[in-house]
């Protein structure tokens, strides 16, 4: 029974392990996401029988309460945290080239966390409706919804952004404390 | 020509260049498999039991209020769940990261403790820093002796052993958290700190003087969780985590685990004594 149970973990990890990890970087610093890497698989190593068959919305839902449960306990760790990074994060787009895609990541920093979430599920974590519903628990249509509004607002921030209009940034936290 | 929004962003998305490292993953992988895989009540009967479950807590509660000092206060009991009892021994893991200046993890020791309350310790160390290189493991502290481990900075992962338990030069070195916790917790050094929520678990924080915390699960009376701010030293912070706690019986079976057996790798040496040139000495 364990034998089987460790080789399920180990076949569920080997298969989604980057896709967890590129959802945390997405949405935090490196080691905050690393840290919640870790917790999400301890948590699907301890909860493995109730792993559903297709277990990476699931894993993707725990990541993300990692995420806003690192939130909650950053404020504490507020003065480590500055002295380690040099700065309180911010979700901010990465340094880059100014161009291309950097328009897209500026129009994205512009946008609330809800629609923003919703808009990297789709577009970065490339999930269809269906597992994108099941990380933030609503149903398919209501998050069908959300998508719509969420492409109106943002082709209206990419907009913005390409007619100069300054951005106002917005802190990582509120990507994963308002869902 | 205009690009469609979405796709667009689906070019800006940053984590595209940012590959797993199969090194990292797999070392990921072998700290949680370590883990002691405790099963996962379903959450229906837990939902089901909520109101006897809240019924029981408001006779718990009612008792606590009504007989003082019946179980102790908080801290009292996670001493008592770290400390062995006569005929008893305390099986403790830990796994502790070392962060670099960037916040990222240096390296990680996993350590594997059994003390009994005659004094008798056996302790396992490895080394997770560099599984590439296949890692290390040490087996340290023999009976009737006692190791520490203060070299964190150290390369090469030494291991200084000292004669005596009761050695005053070594009074404040603890070998591992545990008995950093109960140590602090016998000179009456750590105070309360409020609880904090952590990875989702609310913790009772206990600060020290030190400037590092311990934190305690008030649900299993645990010592789950210690953390070090260090400053400007390296490394910048170590946490520990506290993997498995449990009690066993000191029996026929069980006093093998408290032997130190051979290994290729020990290295025992007498306290004091010198250090090699160019080492720091602990």
């Amino acid at each position: 029974m364990d034998a089987h149970r460790r080789d399920r973990f180990e076949e569920v990890f080997r298969a989604h392990h980057a896709t967890v990890r590129a959802y945390a970087l997405r949405r935090a610093d490196p080691a905050t996401a690393e840290d919640a890497v870790a917790e999400t698989f301890l948590v699907a190593w301890r909860r493995c029988d109730d792993l559903p068959a297709d277990a990476m919305p699931w894993l993707l839902a725990v990541a993300r309460r990692m995420l806003a449960n690192q939130h909650r306990g950053r404020t504490r760790r507020e003065r480590l945290d500055a002295r380690l990074r040099g700065a309180t994060p911010a979700w901010a787009p990465p340094p880059g080239e100014p161009g291309g895609g950097r328009d897209a990541l500026h129009a994205l920093a512009r946008m609330r966390p809800a629609d923003r979430e919703v808009l990297m599920l789709v577009a970065w974590d490339d999930l269809g409706a269906e597992r994108a519903a099941a990380v933030l628990g609503c149903t398919r249509v209501a998050f069908a919804q959300r998508l719509h509004r969420a492409r109106q607002r943002f082709a209206a921030a990419l907009e913005a952004q390409r007619a100069g209009e300054p951005p106002t940034p917005i802190r990582a936290c509120e990507v994963t404390h308002e869902h | 020509m205009s690009t469609d929004p979405m796709t667009e962003l689906r070019e800006a998305d940053p984590a595209r260049e940012a590959p797993p490292d199969p090194v990292s993953a797999e070392a990921l992988l072998h700290r949680v498999l370590a883990v002691s895989p405790r099963r996962h009540r379903r959450r229906g009967l837990a939902w089901r039991l909520a109101p006897v479950a809240a019924a029981a807590l408001a006779l718990v509660a009612a008792a606590i209020v009504l007989l003082p000092g019946a179980e102790g206060p908080l801290i009292e009991r996670a001493y008592a769940t770290v400390t062995p009892s006569e005929g008893t021994i305390v099986h403790v893991a830990t796994v502790t990261g070392f962060a670099r200046d960037d916040g990222t993890l240096a390296k990680a020791v996993r350590k594997e403790t059994w003390t009994a309350a005659d004094g008798r310790t056996r302790q396992l160390t490895q080394y997770l820093d560099d599984p590439r290189s296949g890692g290390g493991e040490h087996v340290t502290t023999p009976q009737e002796q006692r190791s520490y481990h203060p070299n964190i900075g150290g390369e090469d992962g030494t291991i200084w052993v000292g004669p005596s338990r009761d050695a005053n030069i070594i009074r404040d070195v603890d070998v591992t958290v545990i008995d950093g916790f109960r140590r602090l917790f016998r000179e009456g050094a750590l105070e309360g700190g409020g609880t904090v929520t952590e990875s989702g678990r609310r913790l009772q924080r206990y600060t020290t003087t030190r400037g590092d915390d311990y934190f305690v699960d008030p649900e299993t009376d645990e010592l789950v969780l210690h953390r070090i701010d260090t400053g400007d030293d390296y490394p910048r912070n170590i946490e520990t985590r506290v993997l498995l706690t449990e009690r066993l019986p000191l029996d026929e079976r069980t006093e093998s685990l408290l032997e130190m057996s051979p290994h290729p790798g020990a290295e025992i040496r007498p306290f004091p004594f010198t250090p090699p040139s160019g080492r720091a000495r602990p």
